[in-house]
């Protein structure tokens, strides 16, 4: 038999046989392993990811295993983490639903996943930059729960960015 | 202190010619230095002579108004002083003993006839003046229009000193004056031991000089108070001395005062003290003794209960602590305070001593009338939720006019305005414009609303109810400190709440995170828990750039975007957002400042804000982790401004003291004496220096640092600085030796004995940029470079015209890290000396560049032609 696994189980009881290369892209998961055996896996090692379901969990997967040889800097200043855009391939693989898009983002800060989560959020963030309210209200699924004046008092404070 | 002008006076007459002898005397001794012993000397007040020399220089130069004061006054008459109650004086009343004492002892008495000049227009400002008796006139140049008056007990000339403005007006003696004379010296000597009152007249200042400048602009719209425009002012109106616009305007547009002459208004104005509170600061504690009133100038206080329930909010334009005053006039001896009174946003306040408003009341009794309505209005409101129909009782109300009008203003048409007031309370639009002026009080009124309280008591209850629950009436700014408060109450409402959206709070915030401010401002109308969620994350807004907005960004903006942002940026950059002037930019840093996280301010080409407001970076609270500031191009920046921004060694008040990296480029008004303060205070800690085209900096500036030793500068900018010669590279080269990176761009004074200083002292350099300096870089100059510049990774040599072939051979050949050389311009860089012909480098006709490998480790190195 080849080397030990770990294995993920999804929320949905899925189990998913992982490289431990690949599955230490979570920072969770390499904790839990470096804790639980720190001389190294000698056996498969089976971890319940309770709150991440089958197709969600299946992606994470692949992203890590795209990037199992990607060395992300650490530590980088705020400011430069902040404006690089987001990785060509990431971008195309973050093309997906919008439920999707938002599990994926839960799964990785749940299992500290700091690159995905990063990709994942300034996805996010381009879809809500130079949205109207409206407009994200619907993206969002989010009830105005504004008075007509309260929102008209908003809008009066931002009217000077509205127009360019 | 409540005097208006900047019109700063300097040459007073000396008292007697052995006096002025003496003084010449000095002269010899002391030539005009730059006052660098400012900072260290601890001068002891006791020794008189070397008090006017300033001012004297400026007598010599005046010699056409030689009305030399007939009245020989002893310069430490400390007894005249006392006699003539200069502790009465505003300013005085509320500071320490010893700060007027010190004050005193440093007056020089001088008097001038009727008509002679104290202060003539366009004159260096080097003192301050208090009247102490007599009246003086503010004139334009040719005496022809009086601009205003000044009588005893108001000071004038500390903005000329704070702000090194030269004089721009005359001051006249309109009769006999007796001034006390502080020299800027002694000024700024006294003011660094009370950091108290130092704030206070600063303040004051800035407040005046805001004033001034909006003036300046506006001055069409000007009401008749300030007949900027050369009207002069009548003689009938000189008993309307008008000292304080600010604050005096302030008052005369408050409903309860406008009825009064203005004569009295200035009695007013005279004896109110301004008062200023950060936010979330009790002003008034339930319970405490006292019976001054206080008015709001600009902010919002919330009154509290015993309970520290909310009873209502104040505004611009109200007053409070009327209750336990009408106890006081009742001789009731119980005139405690019945309600605490605490800031919600920064607050501007004067306080109207009791005393003073005691002996008012007893000629204007309507005034007693209107704080018992305004009280009575208050009770009911505080007991009772209900709105009570006795307002209409009011209507009838009569004011008993007892005094004679003196201004044009008559008493009848403010009377029907007072009608009208509490005939309508629902439409007040008109007489809120009215009373209401856009430069009402001073600079920072912006988003003042109204006075709407006192005008209009009715529209206040209808909110009230709103006011209990705070989140929910949030158009109102809530301080951010607030703001966290609310936050655990955030918390459990969104996990109560169930629909919540796709994505947690915190994923939702960390998406805000990669959001610029104004998006999320925008942002702020999607919904209540957006909202909220953008107000009091902690993490976002941390760094504030509006350089993508700097072309629309105004006072206003500025304004609002602060109020959303409250104390959460750490690094601020408003670089080339010219339309910000003092008004927003006070704002904003005493707004963010509070948190006193702030690390970085850009204000490059901010050329409308003051020196004053740039100062407010100093104080301690605000600047105690600032790193960088960038002040290139803001016009106003003089020597004083970076002298409290750096701060004194012995002294922990004023200054930033984290300070270590300073842009100054373009500020052209920066003298040698900045060097000496940054040599003596800043050595240490400072990385990064730009001087930049500071070309008012001399070599003599930096033979101050000659001894001096700059471990941690390592970059240092002096492009532009024509005039400096090879004496103050030997400085630098003496005193910094780990600068990496330095550029001479443009410094054509230079000669070959910089290069070689530098390759001995600073043999760190990585970067240097020589450009144009012809006269320093020749062909054994740059093998000079070769030998030593161990680390040189890069070298302009732009322009260098004595560059040839030989020269950029031995750059090439050395064992340096070089990997950019740039010879454009040099028109020799493809001969040897004699004319001989190089070989020609292999160019990219696009980018004018060539790569070559050479040196002692086949590094390749880019050579731009």
């Amino acid at each position: 038999m080849s080397s030990p696994k770990v294995i993920l189980t999804s929320s949905d009881g899925e189990k998913f046989p992982t490289d431990p290369k690949v599955a230490e892209k979570s920072i969770l998961i390499k904790n839990m392993i470096v804790d639980l055996s720190p001389d190294g896996l000698e056996e498969d090692f089976e971890i319940p990811v309770p709150n991440v379901r089958a197709t969600v969990l299946q992606k994470v997967l692949d992203w890590c295993e795209h990037h199992k040889n990607t060395i992300f800097p650490e530590d980088e200043d705020e400011d430069t983490k902040k404006t690089t855009p987001v990785d060509e391939w990431d971008r195309n693989f973050l093309k997906v639903d919008q439920e999707m898009l938002y599990e994926i983002i839960s799964a990785a800060n749940y299992l500290n996943i700091k690159p995905l989560l990063d990709a994942g959020c300034k996805t996010v963030a381009e879809m809500i930059r130079n949205k109207s309210p409206e407009e994200l209200r619907k993206i969002f699924n989010i009830v105005n729960d504004f008075t007509p004046e309260e929102e008209a008092a908003i809008r009066r404070e931002n009217e000077w960015a509205e127009d360019r | 202190m409540m005097s208006f002008n900047n019109f700063i006076p300097d040459n007073p007459s000396p008292l007697s010619s052995d006096y002025s002898k003496r003084i010449q005397r000095e002269d010899y001794e002391v030539p005009q230095q730059p006052q660098l012993s400012i900072p260290q000397v601890p001068h002891s007040p006791a020794t008189p002579p070397k008090k006017i020399i300033d001012d004297k220089l400026d007598y010599d130069e005046s010699d056409d108004n030689n009305n030399v004061a007939d009245d020989h006054i002893n310069s430490s008459n400390y007894f005249l002083l006392e006699s003539l109650e200069l502790k009465e004086f505003p300013l005085f009343k509320q500071a320490p003993n010893s700060f007027y004492n010190k004050i005193i002892s440093n007056l020089k008495l001088v008097t001038y006839h009727p008509q002679s000049y104290i202060v003539k227009m366009g004159d260096p400002s080097k003192s301050m003046y208090w009247i102490l008796k007599g009246t003086v006139s503010i004139a334009s140049s040719d005496g022809d229009s009086v601009y205003n008056e000044l009588s005893s007990g108001q000071f004038f000339g500390e903005i000329g000193i704070l702000f090194n403005r030269p004089r721009t007006a005359n001051v006249i003696a309109k009769t006999k004056v007796l001034v006390g004379v502080l020299t800027s010296k002694d000024f700024n000597h006294v003011l660094r031991s009370f950091p108290l009152m130092e704030r206070r007249i600063r303040d004051e200042a800035q407040e005046r000089l805001a004033m001034l400048e909006k003036i300046s602009k506006h001055s069409n719209i000007l009401p008749p108070i300030l007949p900027l425009n050369g009207k002069k002012i009548d003689d009938d109106n000189n008993d309307n001395l008008d000292s304080s616009i600010s604050i005096q305007r302030f008052l005369k547009n408050l409903p309860i005062f406008q009825n009064l002459p203005s004569n009295i208004i200035h009695k007013i104005a005279l004896g109110a003290e301004p008062i200023k509170f950060k936010s979330f600061q009790y002003i008034l504690q339930f319970g405490d003794i006292g019976s001054d009133i206080y008015f709001i100038i600009n902010g919002q206080v919330e009154v509290l209960n015993e309970e520290e329930k909310i009873l209502a909010k104040l505004n611009n334009g109200n007053y409070f602590g009327e209750m336990s005053f009408l106890n006081f006039l009742k001789n009731n001896s119980n005139f405690k305070r019945s309600a605490s009174v605490r800031s919600i946003t920064n607050v501007e306040l004067i306080v109207i001593k009791s005393n003073l408003l005691k002996k008012l009341c007893k000629e204007y009794p309507f005034l007693i009338d209107h704080m018992k309505r305004t009280s009575e209005t208050r009770n009911q409101i505080n007991n009772s939720p209900e709105v009570d129909e006795e307002f209409n009782s009011f209507k009838n109300y009569e004011f008993k006019f007892d005094f004679k009008p003196l201004h044009s203003r008559s008493v009848s048409p403010v009377t029907t305005v007072d009608e009208e007031i509490f005939e309508k309370p629902y439409s007040p639009g008109p007489i809120l414009h009215s009373v209401n002026p856009p430069n009402l009080a001073g600079p920072s009124l912006v988003g003042s609303s109204s006075l709407n309280s006192i005008l209009n008591p009715i529209p206040t209850i209808k909110r009230r109810p709103s006011q209990f629950s705070l989140p929910n009436d949030q158009l109102d700014y809530i301080p951010h400190n607030k703001r966290l408060k609310l936050q655990s109450i955030g918390r459990r409402k969104s996990s109560v709440l169930a629909n919540t959206g796709p994505l947690t709070d915190q994923l939702l915030i960390m998406i805000f995170e990669y959001l610029d401010v104004v998006t999320l401002m925008k942002l702020r109308s999607v919904s209540k828990r957006w909202r909220q969620l953008l107000y009091i994350s902690p993490n976002l807004c941390k760094n504030l750039d509006l350089r993508p907005w700097n072309n629309i960004i105004g006072d206003e903006i500025l304004i609002s975007i602060t109020k959303f942002v409250g104390n959460r940026p750490e690094f601020i950059d408003i670089s080339n957002c010219f339309h910000i002037t003092d008004e927003g930019f006070s704002y904003m840093i005493n707004e963010i400042g509070i948190s006193g996280n702030l690390k970085s301010v850009k204000l490059k080409s901010n050329w409308e804000i003051s020196a004053m407001a740039i100062m407010d970076l100093s104080v301690r609270s605000v600047g105690k982790s600032l790193q960088e500031i960038d002040l290139s191009n803001c016009r106003k920046v003089r020597d004083n401004v970076i002298e409290r921004l750096i701060g004194w060694d012995n002294d922990e008040e004023i200054g930033c003291k984290q300070l270590t990296r300073l842009n100054l480029g373009y500020c052209k008004h920066l003298t040698d004496n900045v060097m000496y303060h940054i040599s003596d205070h800043c050595n240490q800690r400072l990385t990064h220096l730009d001087l930049t085209r500071c070309t008012t900096i001399t070599d003599k500036g930096f033979e101050y640092w000659t001894y001096k030793f700059f471990p941690n500068l390592t970059s240092l900018s002096l492009k532009d600085c024509t005039f400096l010669t090879d004496k103050s590279i030997i400085s630098i080269a003496n005193s910094v030796p780990n600068l990496t990176s330095l550029n001479l761009n443009f410094c054509c004074s230079l000669t070959d004995i910089s290069i070689e200083v530098l390759c001995i002292g600073c043999q760190n350099l990585k970067f240097l940029d020589l450009s144009f300096c012809g006269s320093a870089v020749s062909d054994s100059s740059l093998l000079t470079i070769s030998l030593n510049l161990k680390n040189l990774e890069s070298l302009i040599l732009t322009g260098c015209i004595r560059v040839t072939r030989a020269g950029i051979d031995s750059l090439l050949s050395s064992d340096s890290p070089l990997s950019y050389l740039n010879v454009s311009q040099c028109k020799n860089s493809d001969i040897y000396p004699g004319s001989i012909p190089a070989q020609k480098l292999n160019i990219n006709p696009k980018t004018k560049s060539a790569f070559v490998k050479a040196g002692a480790f086949d590094k390749i190195i880019e050579i731009v032609i």
